[in-house]
């Protein structure tokens, strides 16, 4: 058990932190009970209209997650294959847009279509937009697959077979868990993006559940009209929680990339295209920035948007410190104990839309009387640990799971406590621990939904601040934020990338010192 | 161990934290940050009571406060609603959650709750956009009756997804004046056609702007903002023929939460709302455009001064927002 053997605090951290997960979802049913006479429980079946907005919604999630792999999968083969400082640049490049909202994307692209005059409407562009948006996340989950493939596997086959088949055959296999898991996990983003469809004239059943909001005004309500949407999610969160099951060891992260042979010209020019592809986002953003802040002569970025970055980067800072060590605590009781109940919990977190939490949030803190939680960030901090714990503890538990179990053991001989979980356990899962770092910062740090529902009064989030401006035409403040988010993503993602690599290098010269006779 | 306790424990402590107890008031308002910040600070400045501030924004389909405002229905912690649309707010009406407040100021209201749970004041406009060099020697809209017209092509023609916000109200308005059958042939008529339903008013103005959209139908503030920035559109009130029923006017809403922590500093900040020195200042921003019935001109806009206002009142409005919702997401969320 974490903590050495003092297993009773263990376990009422567990409760607590599972609790802080799972109330605002208990809270919620326990008011569809008290008002079960007056709730009309068939809004939970979608109907003819709605089964088909979800089947659609389905079918658009799995088509933008499907050409985000055609694309991630190749470019991400080749920039890995770039070795050095650029290497490492170009990855962060690549992943960077990462923290910019979809609904950002979409609007820097609509500009470039209406530019060229081409269709900014229909299932084609619609979805060609999407994947965009979501390609530096599944740009990054193919990377960190690739990151664990085993150099000596892909060497040995070298011997006797191309470059193309020993890609297909012997790296994309060992990548596949972390692929899988990233592909999921967009489909659990996607299915529950309402408005970058939206801005292409396409409707998903996302919008459905603020159609029932904005007409009921019923938590409850909302809560039965999304349950079809919430068992999809988890539906493929389980599918990413299996798939992480069987990760393997981060062995190769230390090793230098593969030096630049060539391979079949079909399979390099494909891979050149699929760089370029994924240099899309990030390249449409920058244009679209450059382009508004150029075209208007508008002053830098006001007093109000620096604020606003601030507040978010502070509070979406104390999130992520917060809910890393809670995810941890949660990963390892579910690597030790394997107990249904917190499964259980990890995918509520993850499947239940961020509007439905924060209104859980709100009546749970009202029933517990918790004022001091109004005050400052203590409601937002609360509904956002919601969603980010269970995301990090997917993480963490694939890189426990993983890790090399003997040191672990061998130290317990000797020790028990604090110094075993400092000097054995974080040196072994660094590299997830700081990767669930930069995730759910990333991830935090421009979220609307949850701000809108808990920010406390005065807060200035930069996510409404974006939409504010949006909405009164100053799209030059937005380009500004949208630099300074980039510029926040590059900062820390290559802050958090050195890291990874100095801590896993070293633990992979440890592993090859282990086999020396 | 617990060092790391030490840590997570301070840093709960702090986002805890009160930052500073003073005299103040809780408002939490669906108007844009950059119409009602300044407001607050005026307010501040002149009563010495602190404004904090929630903003909500169409991007959330202008659900969030609401929602909020339910949600801490137990507990509540707004003092004040201030509503750039009045639907939302008699929503909240129904739910029981407003106090009966009679403002010195009322008199100078559009329209009040004849249970005082809200007063309806200053206002936006909807309106035609339109695109005059995209539309070419095309025939200039003149009514909201035009969207469903031919002489214009379909996808050159817009409006916002008539689900939420204004537009959502101005759809339970043709239900209440024309009666639900025609008000379902007329969206019937949009819809077999095929104009564009886009996903907010602002995206309605951009369209415009870019000339993708030839015309289409929006909010007055959004219009402005891209008439005082010089974009080439031109502003139309629709339906002001001599028969015509006139355009919607959609005024703000303003409602004092019931049990909210500064209930007295509630009803200050309303009367200082529904005062004159507020009216002229969200004027000259461009955030009222009908002011007392007549059009603001204190405001560089160009905003025909000659209108025909829809006869509608809120009260008659609300009834129908429900059906008409009901209808419209059956017919459009597919």
């Amino acid at each position: 058990m974490i903590f050495g053997q003092t297993r009773f605090p263990a376990i009422v951290a567990t409760i607590v932190v599972a609790g802080l997960v799972c109330a605002p979802l208990l809270v919620l049913c326990m008011e569809l009970l008290w008002t079960a006479d007056s709730i009309n429980l068939g809004k939970a079946w979608p109907g003819t209209r709605g089964g088909l907005l979800l089947f659609e919604s389905f079918f658009f999630s799995l088509c933008v997650t499907i050409l985000g792999l055609m694309v991630a999968i190749p470019a991400a083969s080749l920039l890995m294959d770039v070795t050095g400082y650029s290497g490492q640049l170009l990855r962060l490049l690549a992943i960077a847009p990462v923290t910019v909202p979809p609904f950002l994307h979409a609007m820097a692209w609509q500009r470039l279509l209406e530019s060229i005059g081409a269709s900014t409407q229909g299932f084609a562009v619609t979805f060609a937009v999407e994947a965009a948006a979501r390609l530096p996340l599944l740009l990054a989950a193919v990377l960190i697959g690739l990151h664990f493939v085993d150099p000596r596997a892909r060497n040995a086959a070298l011997i006797y077979a191309g470059r193309a088949r020993t890609f297909f055959s012997i790296t994309l296999p060992q990548a596949r868990p972390a692929i899988i898991a990233g592909a999921c996990m967009t489909m659990v983003f996607s299915l529950n993006e309402y408005g970058l469809p939206a801005l292409f004239q396409r409707h998903t059943y996302a919008l459905e559940i603020f159609a029932e909001y904005s007409v009921s005004g019923s938590s409850v309500d909302t809560l039965l009209v999304a349950l079809p949407l919430v068992l999809l999610s988890i539906l493929f969160a389980v599918i990413a929680i299996r798939a992480l099951s069987s990760l393997p060891s981060p062995v190769a992260i230390g090793s230098s990339g593969q030096t630049l042979l060539a391979g079949p010209w079909l399979y390099d020019l494909l891979r050149t295209l699929a760089v370029a592809v994924a240099f899309s986002p990030l390249l449409v953003l920058l244009w679209g920035a450059v382009a508004l802040i150029t075209g208007s002569g508008a002053a830098p970025i006001s007093m109000t948007g620096f604020a606003a970055m601030a507040d978010s980067a502070a509070i979406a800072l104390a999130a992520t410190i917060m809910a890393v060590p809670c995810a941890w605590l949660l990963a390892e009781n579910l690597h030790r104990h394997r107990l249904p109940v917190l499964w259980l919990v990890v995918l509520i977190g993850i499947a239940l839309p961020a509007s439905l939490s924060g209104a859980g949030s709100i009546r749970l803190w009202s029933w517990i009387g918790g004022e001091l939680m109004y005050k400052g960030w203590g409601l937002p901090l609360a509904g956002m640990l919601v969603g980010l714990i269970p995301l990090a503890t997917l993480l963490l538990y694939a890189v426990i799971r993983n890790s090399d179990h003997l040191p672990w053991d061998a130290a317990r001989v000797y020790h028990s406590g604090p110094i075993l979980w400092w000097k054995i356990r974080l040196f072994q899962i660094w590299p997830g621990v700081i990767g669930a770092f930069f995730l759910l910062f990333a991830l935090s740090l421009p979220e609307l939904e949850l701000s809108l529902l808990l920010s406390p009064p005065g807060f200035s989030a930069v996510g409404i601040r974006i939409f504010n401006y949006l909405h009164y035409g100053a799209h030059e403040q937005v380009a500004y934020l949208i630099l300074l988010l980039l510029l926040v993503s590059l900062l820390l993602g290559g802050t958090i990338y050195q890291m990874i690599r100095y801590q896993v290098r070293l633990d992979y010269r440890e592993r090859e010192g282990y086999n020396k006779p | 161990m617990k060092l790391l306790n030490l840590i997570f424990v301070a840093v709960f402590l702090m986002g805890c934290s009160d930052p500073e107890a003073v005299d103040e008031v809780i408002v939490y308002t669906s108007v844009d940050q950059h119409y009602s910040e300044p407001l607050f600070e005026q307010f501040q400045r002149d009563t010495g009571i602190k404004v904090r501030a929630v903003y909500d924004v169409e991007a959330n389909k202008t659900t969030g406060l609401v929602n909020r405002i339910i949600s801490e229905r137990k507990r509540p912690k707004a003092d004040v609603f201030w509503n750039g649309e009045y639907s939302q707010t008699m929503l909240l009406a129904v739910q029981g959650l407003l106090e009966a407040y009679y403002s010195p100021q009322a008199e100078r209201a559009l329209w009040l709750d004849p249970l005082n749970r809200w007063t309806a004041f200053g206002g936006r406009i909807r309106v035609l956009i339109i695109n005059p060099e995209a539309l070419g020697d095309n025939p200039m809209p003149d009514s909201i009756f035009d969207l469903g017209d031919d002489r214009w092509p379909a996808d050159k023609v817009a409006l916002a997804l008539p689900l939420f916000g204004t537009t959502a109200t101005h759809a339970a308005s043709l239900w209440s004046h024309l009666g639900p059958s025609a008000a379902i042939d007329y969206f019937l008529r949009l819809k077999v056609r095929g104009i564009q339903f886009l996903d907010g008013n602002s995206v309605v103005r951009d369209k415009v702007v870019s000339g993708d959209i030839w015309f289409g139908l929006t909010d007055s503030d959004d219009a402005c903002v891209a008439a005082v920035s010089g974009k080439p559109i031109t502003i139309k009130y629709p339906d002001q023929q001599s028969d015509g029923m006139g355009t919607l006017v959609i005024p703000n809403s303003v409602a004092l939460i019931s049990g909210g922590p500064n209930t007295a500093n509630g009803r200050t900040f309303i009367d200082y709302l529904l005062g004159k020195e507020s009216e002229d200042l969200l004027s000259r921003m461009g955030w009222f455009h009908v002011v007392a019935g007549k059009i603001n001109a204190s405001h560089d806009c160009p905003l025909p001064q000659q209108i025909r206002i829809h006869t509608a009142t809120p009260a008659e409005i609300y009834p129908s927002v429900g059906t008409s919702r009901a209808f419209l997401r059956e017919l459009l969320l597919r």
